[in-house]
C-alpha cells in the first residue's frame, strides 16, 4: 500500500510583454495505491536414497487499485493565500484504475545424488489488461543440469571445485507497457468549442481499441557451463542464449487518414535475439594485507525480426516529417531508417545549373547540398524493392544501423590494502547508433537563427572542403532529412564509479564497530566519439511526440544527461 | 498459548480485510474502465449526441488546422504572401515547392482534415441508433446534417488539394488501411453530404448555438465545390449546379454584405450579416493549449495574429504581387494591410521605420525609439488586432475565421451566371456588389472591361483576389482556372497542382505503396 501527496503553486508573473501569468494557480493531489496478493501453495518433498523429488502446486491472486484525487484553484487577486479554501475557481478531478492477475502454477524438481538436476514447470496466467477472449496464457518450462565435479571420474581433479553443464527452455508471458483497458474503445470528453462565446463540451474516440490484444510470449533457450577452480577463487561462466519474442506487443502507427490520435498496441510479429555471455571472476585470499577481487563480464547480442504480423513495416517516431526508426522483417528491431549521404555536391558536379549526366537526379540540389545515395527504384507490383532508378526519393531510404548495442561489457574491481579500499567499476558498450536530433537545430540551418558554431564551417564557394552543407533558408534539398548525417556511433566506455575509502581503526571504542571515510565519483570519465551530451541516453518519455515506448530507443531528443557526481562520505556501523 | 491464539485472530482479521479483493473467480479479469465511457454505452441521449457533433467543430482548433497550419498552407501555396527570414523551414519549402511527402505542413494538415472526418463519421454512425425516446427527431436530423456539412468541408479540402484520397464513411475498427478513392467518388460523397445537410439544417440558430452549420453554409460550400469541380473537370454543366446552390443562399434572404468591409476581420463584429460560417475563437479562455495538435482541452485561441502580425513574429507579409493587384484607390487596400507610417492602436501609435535605411519615408523612428518594423514592407491588417491594441497579447487571437462569407456567394454567383448565360446585367450586378459596398468604381473599368465572357471572368478573378486576400480562397481559384503555373513563380510544372500524399500515410497504410504517390513526387 502506498499513499502520496503532491502540491504545486505558481504565482503571478509580470515580466514584460511575452511572459505574463495573470493568475496564481494551486494544484493539490492525493493518491492511494493498494495491491493485496494472496499465494496458496502445496509443497511436496521426498528423498529416497540418492533420489530427491520435490513438487509444488499453487495459485496466486493479485489485485491492484490506484486512486487519485486532484484539486486545483485559481486566484487573480493575491499571491498571499495558498490554500484551496482561498481560491476562487476550484476544480476537482479523480481517477480510479484497477488490475487483476490470477495465476495457477506447478513445478516438479528431481535431483540424483546432486549430480543430475531436472526441473519442469507450467503456469497459466490471466491478466485483466488483455482482450476479452484472450485473458489467459499457458507457459511451460524445463531445465536440466549436470554437476560434473560430483562425478567419480572427476574426483582426481583436486583443483576443480565446480564444473556444471546446464541447459533450459522456458516460456514466460509478457504484457509490455500495455495500458489498462487498452482493448476498450473509450469516449473522451476533453474537447471544447465555443459557439459565439458559449463553450460546449465535445465527445470523441481518440484511439483505436484493439480487442484482439493477447499475451506476448517470450521463449528462452539457454545453454552454458560454470567452472570454478581452487575453491571457486577463480570462476568462469559461459552461456549461449536465444530469446524469441512472439506475438510481440508493439505500438502500431496508424495511417493518419483514420483520424485517430493514439497509436494502439497490437500483437505484431516475432523477434529473436541471441548471443553469448561470459563472466570471469577472481578473489584473492582475503586474509592478506593486500587482497583484491576482479569481476569482468562481456556479452554479445544480435537481433532480427523474423516475422511481422501486420502487412507493413511498423514505423517508430517521426522527426520533422520523416520516420526515424522502423520494425521490418529480416532487420534488427527499431533500426534507423533513412537516406545515406555521399558527401557534398561541388560546383564541378553541375553544368548550367543541372547535375552532370551519371549523377542520380536530386530535385532542388545545388552546389554545397548533400548528395544522397541512389539505392532503389519504386517497388514492383508485389511491393519488392527494385534496382536504383537514377532518382533520389523515398524509395532510397535504407537501414542505417541499430540503436541496440552488439556488445556490452563491464569490469568491477575491489582493491584492499590494510585500511585502504579502492573500488572502480567500468561499463561500456558498442555497435549501437544514436540519432542526435539536437544537431538538426544546431546544424540544420532550416531557419536563419539560433544555430550552433558548426555552421561557421558550412560549404561556400570558397570553403568547399567541409562536410557541413551550404546555408540556405527553407533547406530546398532537405539536407536535414533523416539520414546518417545526424546518426552517430554510440560506443562508450565509462567509469561509472570510483571510490577510495579508509577504514578508521575503532577497535578501542566499544560503541562503534566500523567507521569508513571515503571519496567517490560517479561518471567521472567517459570515452566516446558521440558529440551529444551523453551517449548513455535514457529513453525519451514524452510519448505523444515520439510515437512512444521502445520505438524511441537511441533517439537523443536532448534527454537530461547522467550527472557526474563527487561525494565525500562517512559510513559508520554501531 | 494465549499469545498464539491472539496471533491467529489478528491474522484472520487482517485476512478478512483483503479477501474480498482476492476471490479466485475468473470473471474478476473482466474489468471495465471506470474513468471513461465506451462507444457501446455512450451516444444514448440528446446531450451526448450534441457532444459528438461539438467534437467535430473542435477539430478545427488544432495547430494542424486553424490554430496554425491551415491558413499558412493555403496562403503559402498561393501568390499572396512572402515569407520573411524567420519563417520556419518547412513553410519556406512549401512556398518554394521543394516538397515531398515528408513536409510537416503537408502531413499535419492532412491529419487535421482526417481528424475532423473521423469525428464526423463517429457521429454519423452512432446518432441514428439513439432511441427515439431520448432525442427529438428534429435535433437528430439537424445534428447529422451538421456532421455531414463538416465531413464535406474536410473532404473538399482533401480532394481539392490532393486529388483522390482514402474515403472513410465510418470510423476504422482495424489497423488495416484503405486505398485511395477516385476524385469523382470523393466529390459524390461531398455533394451528397451537402445536399443532405442543406435539407436538414436550419437557416439560423438561437443565441448560444450561433456558429453551428446552417442551410446557408451547406449551400455556400456546395457552390464553392461545384465551381471548383467545374473548373478542374472542364464540365461546363457543373456551373449550373454552382449557380443553383448560390442562388439558394441569395434567395433565402438571410444574408447581406456588411457596411464596413473591415468588419469581416475583427473580433468585435463576428457573426455579422455577411457571415455564413465561422471557425470560432475567443481569448476568453486564455491562450492555454494554443499549441495543441490533437484538439484535446480548450484551444480557443489561434496563432494567426502572432504569426502574421507586424508587432509579433511577422513570419510572412503580403507579397508585392498581391499589393500590385489592387487598383489605385481601392479602399480595401488599406483595410487589408498596414503600411509603413500608418497609425495603429486607435491612432495612438505609428509604424516607425529605420530613418537611415529608408530616408524617403516620413516616419523615421524618433531618437531612442526602435523602428517598429526592420524594413519598409507592408504587413497584414486582416485578422489582426492592432487597430485597437498596441501589441499581440500572449500569442493568442480570438478573431473568428470567416470561412464562408456572403461576398463569396455573390462573386461566385456572378461567375456561374457568366459561365452559363454569359456576362448578363444580372451577373454584372452581383460582381459589382463588393465594389459598391466599399464605394469603389464599378466594373467595367478601363483595366477590367466586362463585355465578353472572358473579360468578365478576368474581372471576377481580379475582384476575388482583392476581396478575399489572405482568406484561403486564392489558391483554389488559381487551380480551377488553370493559372497556377502562370501566376505562382515557384510552380513550374502542372503536376504541382496536387500536393504529395504524406509519406507517413503511405508508410503506415497497409493499402498504399509509394506507387500510389501523386505523379511527380
Amino acid at each position: 500500500m502506498a499513499y502520496g501527496f503532491g502540491r504545486s503553486f505558481s504565482p503571478f508573473i509580470m515580466d514584460g510583454e511575452f511572459h505574463t501569468n495573470l493568475i496564481a494557480t494551486l494544484n493539490e493531489g492525493r493518491s492511494d495505491f493498494m495491491s493485496p496478493i494472496s499465494t496458496t501453495t502445496l509443497n511436496f518433498n521426498r528423498s529416497f536414497g540418492d533420489h530427491s523429488l520435490s513438487a509444488l502446486a499453487g495459485y496466486e491472486v493479485q489485485y491492484s487499485r490506484f486512486r487519485n484525487t486532484t484539486a486545483s484553484g485559481q486566484n487573480d487577486l493575491t499571491d498571499d493565500l495558498a490554500t484551496l479554501q482561498s481560491f476562487a475557481t476550484p476544480s476537482i478531478g479523480g481517477t480510479l484504475e484497477e488490475d487483476q492477475i490470477i495465476s495457477y502454477f506447478g513445478r516438479i524438481s528431481y535431483n540424483y545424488a546432486n549430480r543430475y538436476l531436472l526441473q519442469a514447470s507450467i503456469r497459466r496466467d490471466g491478466y485483466s489488461r488483455f482482450g476479452p477472449a484472450n485473458k489467459w496464457g499457458v507457459f511451460p518450462s524445463v531445465s536440466a543440469g549436470w554437476n560434473l565435479h560430483n562425478e567419480s571420474f572427476m574426483a582426481d581433479l583436486d583443483q576443480l571445485s565446480t564444473f556444471k553443464i546446464r541447459g533450459s527452455y522456458g516460456e514466460v508471458g509478457n504484457s509490455q507497457a500495455l495500458g489498462r483497458y487498452a482493448y476498450q474503445s473509450t469516449v473522451g470528453l476533453n474537447n471544447f468549442y465555443n459557439f459565439n462565446g458559449n463553450l460546449q463540451q465535445g465527445a470523441n474516440i481518440r484511439a483505436l481499441a484493439n480487442e484482439e490484444l493477447r499475451w506476448e510470449t517470450i521463449q528462452m533457450i539457454n545453454a552454458g557451463f560454470d567452472l570454478g577452480l581452487w575453491n571457486d577463487q577463480l570462476t568462469f561462466t559461459a552461456e549461449y542464449y536465444n530469446t524469441t519474442t512472439s506475438d510481440m506487443l508493439l505500438t502500431v502507427n496508424l495511417p493518419p487518414s483514420m483520424g485517430y490520435d493514439g497509436s494502439p498496441f497490437a500483437n505484431t510479429g516475432d523477434v529473436t535475439s541471441s548471443g553469448f555471455e561470459f563472466s570471469l571472476g577472481y578473489n584473492s585470499d582475503p586474509t592478506r594485507d593486500f587482497n583484491f577481487s576482479v569481476n569482468a563480464n562481456f556479452a554479445t547480442q544480435s537481433n532480427v525480426v523474423t516475422s511481422l504480423g501486420v502487412g507493413n513495416p511498423i514505423n517508430g517516431p517521426s522527426f520533422e516529417g520523416d520516420v526515424i526508426t522502423r520494425v521490418d522483417e529480416g532487420e534488427s528491431i527499431y533500426y534507423f531508417f533513412g537516406w545515406q549521404t555521399l558527401g557534398l555536391f561541388q560546383e564541378s558536379d553541375f553544368t548550367n545549373g543541372q547535375l552532370n549526366d551519371g549523377i542520380p537526379t536530386q530535385p532542388s540540389a545545388a552546389p554545397g547540398d548533400i548528395r544522397f545515395a541512389d539505392l532503389a527504384g519504386p517497388p514492383d507490383e508485389d511491393g519488392n524493392p527494385t534496382e536504383p532508378d537514377g532518382v533520389i526519393d523515398v524509395n532510397d531510404r535504407t537501414n542505417l544501423g541499430s540503436p541496440l548495442p552488439t556488445y556490452i561489457y563491464g569490469l568491477n574491481t575491489d582493491l584492499n590494502y590494510k585500511n585502504f579500499t579502492l573500488n572502480f567499476f567500468f561499463q561500456g558498450q558498442g555497435g549501437n547508433k544514436i540519432y542526435n536530433t539536437n544537431r538538426y537545430d544546431l546544424e540544420g540551418m532550416t531557419r536563419v537563427f539560433n544555430a550552433g558554431t558548426a555552421v561557421l564551417d558550412r560549404w561556400t564557394p570558397t570553403n568547399t572542403d567541409t562536410d557541413i552543407p551550404r546555408g540556405v533558408t527553407g533547406d530546398p534539398n532537405r539536407n536535414s532529412r533523416v539520414s546518417d548525417r545526424f546518426l552517430e556511433d554510440g560506443d562508450f566506455l565509462r567509469l561509472k564509479l570510483l571510490r577510495l575509502g579508509y577504514n578508521v581503526d575503532v577497535s578501542s571504542l566499544n560503541w562503534i564497530s566500523r567507521l569508513n571515510v571515503y571519496v567517490a565519483s560517479q561518471n567521472l570519465l567517459t570515452i566516446t566519439n558521440y558529440t551529444g551530451l551523453d551517449p548513455e541516453i535514457g529513453r525519451f518519455q514524452n510519448q505523444t511526440n515520439t510515437g512512444g515506448g521502445n520505438a524511441a530507443l537511441g533517439i537523443d531528443y536532448g534527454q537530461y544527461p547522467q550527472p557526474r557526481t563527487f561525494m565525500l562520505g562517512v559510513q559508520a556501523s554501531f | 498459548m494465549e499469545f498464539t491464539m491472539k496471533r491467529y485472530l489478528i491474522i484472520i482479521f487482517l485476512g478478512s480485510l483483503i479477501l474480498p479483493f482476492l476471490s479466485c473467480s475468473e470473471e474478476r479479469l473482466d474489468l471495465n474502465n471506470p474513468n471513461q465511457l465506451s462507444e457501446a454505452t455512450y451516444f444514448q441521449n440528446e446531450a451526448q449526441a450534441i457532444s459528438a457533433v461539438n467534437a467535430i467543430y473542435a477539430a478545427f482548433q488544432t495547430t494542424d488546422l486553424y490554430n496554425r497550419r491551415y491558413f499558412f498552407m493555403h496562403d503559402l501555396l498561393s501568390d499572396e504572401i512572402q515569407g520573411l527570414g524567420s519563417l520556419a523551414g518547412e513553410m519556406v519549402a512549401l512556398q518554394n515547392r521543394s516538397i515531398d511527402g515528408s513536409n510537416p505542413v503537408v502531413q499535419e494538415t492532412w491529419r487535421g482534415f482526417y481528424r475532423g472526418i473521423q469525428r464526423a463519421n463517429l457521429a454519423i454512425g452512432n446518432l441514428p441508433s439513439i432511441p427515439a425516446t431520448e432525442i427529438s427527431e428534429g435535433v437528430r436530423s439537424r445534428l447529422i446534417g451538421e456532421a455531414k456539412f463538416l465531413r464535406a468541408w474536410h473532404y473538399f479540402e482533401l480532394v481539392s488539394l490532393w486529388g483522390g484520397v482514402p474515403l472513410y464513411t465510418e470510423i476504422s475498427r482495424t489497423v488495416e488501411g484503405i486505398p485511395r478513392a477516385t476524385e469523382d467518388e470523393v466529390y459524390d460523397l461531398i455533394i451528397q453530404d451537402l445536399t443532405d445537410a442543406a435539407a436538414a439544417l436550419p437557416e439560423t440558430y438561437d443565441a448560444g448555438e450561433t456558429g453551428r452549420a446552417t442551410k446557408g453554409a451547406a449551400n455556400a460550400l456546395l457552390g464553392r465545390v461545384w465551381l471548383f469541380r467545374a473548373g478542374i473537370s472542364g464540365n461546363a454543366s457543373y456551373y449550373a449546379n454552382a449557380k443553383a446552390a448560390y442562388e439558394a443562399v441569395v434567395n433565402s434572404g438571410t444574408y447581406a454584405l456588411t457596411d464596413d468591409y473591415f468588419f469581416n476581420f475583427t473580433e468585435e463584429n463576428e457573426f455579422n450579416s455577411e457571415s455564413i460560417f465561422e471557425v470560432g475563437y475567443s481569448t476568453q479562455w486564455g491562450g492555454a493549449g494554443g499549441w495543441a495538435s490533437d484538439a484535446t482541452g480548450i484551444n480557443e485561441s489561434t496563432f494567426r495574429a502572432q504569426e502574421y502580425g507586424f508587432r509579433a513574429w511577422r513570419n510572412v507579409v503580403p507579397s508585392q504581387k498581391l499589393l500590385a493587384e489592387f487598383e489605385d484607390g481601392d479602399p480595401r487596400y488599406d483595410d487589408s494591410f498596414f503600411h509603413p507610417c500608418d497609425t495603429y492602436n486607435n491612432g495612438e501609435d505609428t509604424i516607425y521605420v529605420d530613418g537611415t535605411a529608408y530616408p524617403g519615408l516620413p516616419c523615421a523612428a524618433p531618437a531612442g525609439v526602435n523602428p517598429t518594423i526592420p524594413d519598409d514592407l507592408s504587413s497584414w491588417r486582416k485578422y489582426q488586432n492592432y487597430h485597437r491594441q498596441e501589441t499581440e497579447i500572449n500569442s493568442q487571437s480570438g478573431i473568428n475565421f470567416r470561412s464562408l462569407r456572403y461576398a463569396e456567394v455573390l462573386l461566385g454567383l456572378a461567375e456561374a451566371i457568366a459561365e452559363v448565360e454569359g456576362p448578363t446585367p444580372q451577373a454584372l450586378t452581383y460582381l459589382n456588389s463588393t465594389r459598391e459596398r466599399v464605394g469603389f468604381t464599378p466594373y467595367p473599368t478601363a483595366d477590367y472591361p466586362t463585355g465578353s465572357k472572358e473579360e468578365f471572368i478576368r474581372a471576377v478573378m481580379h475582384e476575388r483576389a482583392v476581396e478575399f486576400s489572405g482568406e484561403q480562397i486564392r489558391y483554389r481559384d488559381l487551380i480551377r482556372r488553370g493559372l497556377l503555373v502562370q501566376e505562382v513563380p515557384t510552380v513550374t510544372q502542372e503536376f504541382q497542382r496536387y500536393l504529395p500524399i504524406p509519406q507517413n500515410e503511405i508508410d503506415n497504410n497497409t493499402a498504399l505503396t509509394n506507387a500510389d504517390q501523386n505523379p511527380g513526387y
